[in-house]
């Protein structure tokens, strides 16, 4: 159905981790961090202008570094967080361009599907398309959850609960492409968690030295609902001395601030379901996403299925490429000639702007495609 | 298997239509061009029906006016009524699944084709927020899902703004002046504070003495793009004007409109009525215009609500009902009333069992 000359991609922006699967079989997966030079001096020492993932984690203090992605989409308001979102694409793309060996590669020949939250706004959804201009030929925008369905196969009566950095994303797969009210998007996921340990540490250590990434770390090796299984110590300097504190309680609490939201949702979909169909989804639902590695919650969701007739929950143990073949599945299935039809814009130049006189296209507002790289334009700066 | 590919095949054309919606600014589930075609073609059939009608009612209204005799305007009623229903029954239902087809608005002559909705701020203008929303993408959904709903009834609808930019507010104006809108609607959200009750207003434009009112339009009035003396100069023919009275009367449907619908979903939600301020995105059209605060984004269960795509349906579904109650109200010959808060069935004319005037 796809044609060879074509590259096919599936990214998954994420808030934390972005990745990518190509049609050449390889994939990759970056910090969804971008950082640029400070000034002159970091430029000549990172021999660089701007950075990507690990690396510009590592050389944060000589960057201005950015998280661009917030609930998986473009923070607005922000030109520089839409900049890094083109850096980080761009640089998926590059990578999977590589893996080619196309030196020199068309992007109009590359097409790209890439989720997004279930429930993002279409102006995010317009703004990804306009970050996209000039990177790949055509762009189809799909529902993260969707994606993940589609890749594993789990098309019909079975629920996707992808649980990330920045949301938790619910879609319920009915044989029919999912709408909204399929769908569901929480803000309870891997970030939250960091902030509420963060707080209750520091509350009781209040003389303990960390920063968020530490915390992020401590989760990551020992988060856990329900019954731990052994203490969880980490170390942290109190007034530069390496201290071992306990906190365990801290770490549970945090992790367990997310079963009533996520339960609850789970709960409503499934009632949404066709009566007859409501036990297959039930013993149908697939928990991804890095936040859905916390020990215990598959079975904690279970737990809340069993007052409800049972059901079962299957838990991803490699969730990181999950979205991104999907997406690459799907782009391999879209037919021929409906990838025509997605095609976008090919001569963005990055930075490049102009004045423009808004009353004279106001009259077709309503159709207006968006311009290129003018979103927010020069003018009312303050 | 083979199965299972067709069904593939169905969920990835799902994704594209809803892709080539995006890309084409529409709303997805709504209608496919297929049926928009076929109701394009209805159109000129319902035109020349039109011409009887509007023939017929023409006759109608010269008599009401001389004799002003409200039952002769009842008679009226069931030939208008006629052409509705034939009318309904042979155009595909393209939009609402959830409603009974209602109202065509071709059936309005005397009123308004033309509807303006403003997205409020864009840009680097966010306005108001709560963790993870900005008022200004909310605004542009919301207005977007508006335009959808009146296109869908055969409305001519200029969006001032359908991406993510900063227009100014005299720039609105000058957007809805030129395309010769009929009507103008500002949609924003409410920021109250964490004590106040949450609730929803619209505001038509004139002079205020609440002073809570006068803060809330100085940070609405930001990126004006009028001079100083442009606004002294609007603001002392505004007053007098016979727009006020209209404006005002929109502002009435759209938030009662918008109060009985959204507080079934959301109890506890108060009707902060309609009021009065200085917007002055509502200063230079010329049009009767409203600004709505749709929602409030300093109340948590608000937040929560807005977070749910088929709550900012209802907002613009809240809205787009409140505009058709006025274009109903303007088939009626001037002297009567809008009979705020009567029964369905001593309301306007050309909205009959409707509700339109149910709830207040
Ligand atoms: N073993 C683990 N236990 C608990 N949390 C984990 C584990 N591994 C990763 N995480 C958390 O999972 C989150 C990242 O997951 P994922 O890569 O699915 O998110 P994302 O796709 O970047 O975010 P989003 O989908 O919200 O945009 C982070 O919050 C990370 O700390
Ligand atoms: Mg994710
Ligand atoms: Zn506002």
């Amino acid at each position: 159905m796809s044609n060879n000359n074509y590259l096919q991609v599936g990214i998954d922006l994420g808030t934390s981790r972005s990745a990518i699967s190509s049609s050449t079989g390889t994939r990759h997966v970056v910090q969804s961090y971008v950082g640029w030079p400070v000034d002159m001096v970091a430029r000549k020492v990172l021999k660089r202008d701007v950075l990507i993932g690990e690396e510009a984690l590592e050389n944060r203090p000589m960057l201005d570094l950015h998280r661009p992605l917030e609930r998986g989409l473009i923070k607005e308001g922000s030109e520089k967080d839409t900049q890094a979102v083109r850096e980080l694409l761009s640089h998926l793309i590059d990578l999977a361009v590589a893996d080619a060996g196309a030196n020199g590669h068309d992007p109009s020949r590359t097409r790209a599907v890439v989720g997004v939250p279930a429930e993002a706004l279409r102006v995010s959804k317009q703004n990804l398309r306009q970050a996209m201009e000039g990177l790949v030929g055509s762009l189809m925008i799909v529902s993260e959850p969707f994606a993940v369905a589609y890749g594993l196969e789990a098309l019909l009566h079975t629920m996707i609960i992808d649980i990330g950095a920045g949301t938790a994303d619910f879609c319920v797969m009915n044989g029919r492409y999912p709408t909204e009210d399929d769908q569901r998007t929480l803000t309870n996921a891997g970030d939250a968690v960091d902030q509420l340990l963060f707080t209750s540490v520091r509350e009781r250590f209040p003389e303990a030295a960390f920063s968020m990434h530490m915390v992020r770390a401590w989760k990551e090796q020992h988060a856990f609902i329900g019954a731990p299984k052994q203490p969880v110590v980490v170390e942290v300097p109190v007034r530069g001395k390496p201290t071992e504190i306990d906190v365990t309680e801290e770490m549970k609490a945090a992790c367990e601030s997310l079963l009533p939201p996520l339960s609850e949702t789970m709960v409503d979909l499934v009632s949404r379901v066709e009566p007859e169909y409501q036990a297959k989804v039930r013993n149908n639902i697939v928990l991804t996403g890095g936040t859905g590695l916390i020990s215990g919650l598959g079975a904690a969701l279970e737990r809340t299925l069993a007052e409800i007739g049972g059901g079962r929950v299957k838990v991803m143990a490699d969730p990181v490429f999950v979205g991104s073949d999907g997406g690459l599945s799907i782009a391999v299935d879209a037919p021929e000639s409906d990838w025509e039809k997605l095609g976008v814009p090919q001569n963005q130049v990055l930075g490049a702007e102009e004045g423009e006189s808004k009353a004279d296209e106001s009259q077709d507002l309503s159709s207006q495609k968006p311009k290129l790289g003018k979103s927010k334009d020069g003018k009312g700066d303050s | 298997m083979a199965n299972n590919s067709r069904l593939k095949r169905r969920l990835v054309s799902g994704a594209i239509s809803e892709n080539l919606d995006l890309i084409h600014g529409r709303v997805p589930n709504v209608e496919r061009p297929r049926r928009r075609f076929l109701r394009l073609s209805t159109r000129g059939a319902v035109w020349a029906a039109l011409v009887l009608v509007l023939t017929a009612s023409t006759l109608l209204i010269s008599q009401i006016n001389r004799a002003l005799d409200q039952s002769l305007a009842e008679t009226a009623k069931p030939i208008v009524l006629e052409t509705l229903t034939q009318r309904g029954s042979s155009e595909p239902t393209s939009i609402s699944l959830t409603e009974p087809p209602k109202i065509n608005r071709a059936l309005f002559p005397l009123g308004l084709e033309r509807v303006v909705v403003d997205a409020g701020h864009g840009g680097i203008n966010s306005g108001t927020s709560a963790p993870g929303m900005l008022e200004k993408d909310l605004a542009l959904d919301i207005s977007q899902r508006l335009r959808d709903l009146l296109k869908a009834r055969g409305f001519e609808v200029i969006m001032t703004r359908d991406e993510d930019r900063d227009v100014e507010l005299a720039d609105r104006a000058h957007i809805a002046n030129t395309a010769r809108g009929d009507l103008f609607i500002s949609i924003h959200l409410n920021w109250l504070g964490r004590e106040a009750t949450r609730g929803v207003e619209t505001y038509y434009l004139g002079a205020t003495l609440d002073p809570i009112i006068e803060q809330k339009a100085i940070r609405e009035n930001q990126s004006p793009g009028y001079s100083l003396t442009d606004f002294r100069s609007l603001l002392d023919g505004l007053y007098r004007d016979v727009r006020g009275d209209e404006s005002r009367q929109l502002a009435t449907f759209v938030q009662r409109s918008l109060f009985r619908k959204l507080s079934q979903r959301s109890p506890g939600l108060r009707d902060r009525g309609v009021k009065r301020a200085p917007f002055m995105v509502l200063i230079g059209t010329e049009m009767p215009a409203i600004l709505a605060e749709v929602a409030c984004l300093s109340d948590d269960d608000d937040v929560e609500l807005l977070k749910q795509p088929s709550y900012r349906q209802l907002i613009a579904q809240s809205l787009f009902e409140g505009i058709v109650d006025y274009a109903a109200s303007l088939t009626v010959p001037p002297s009567p009333p809008v009979h705020i808060g009567a029964s369905p069935a001593d309301g306007s004319i050309a909205a009959p069992s409707r509700g339109s005037a149910g709830g207040g």
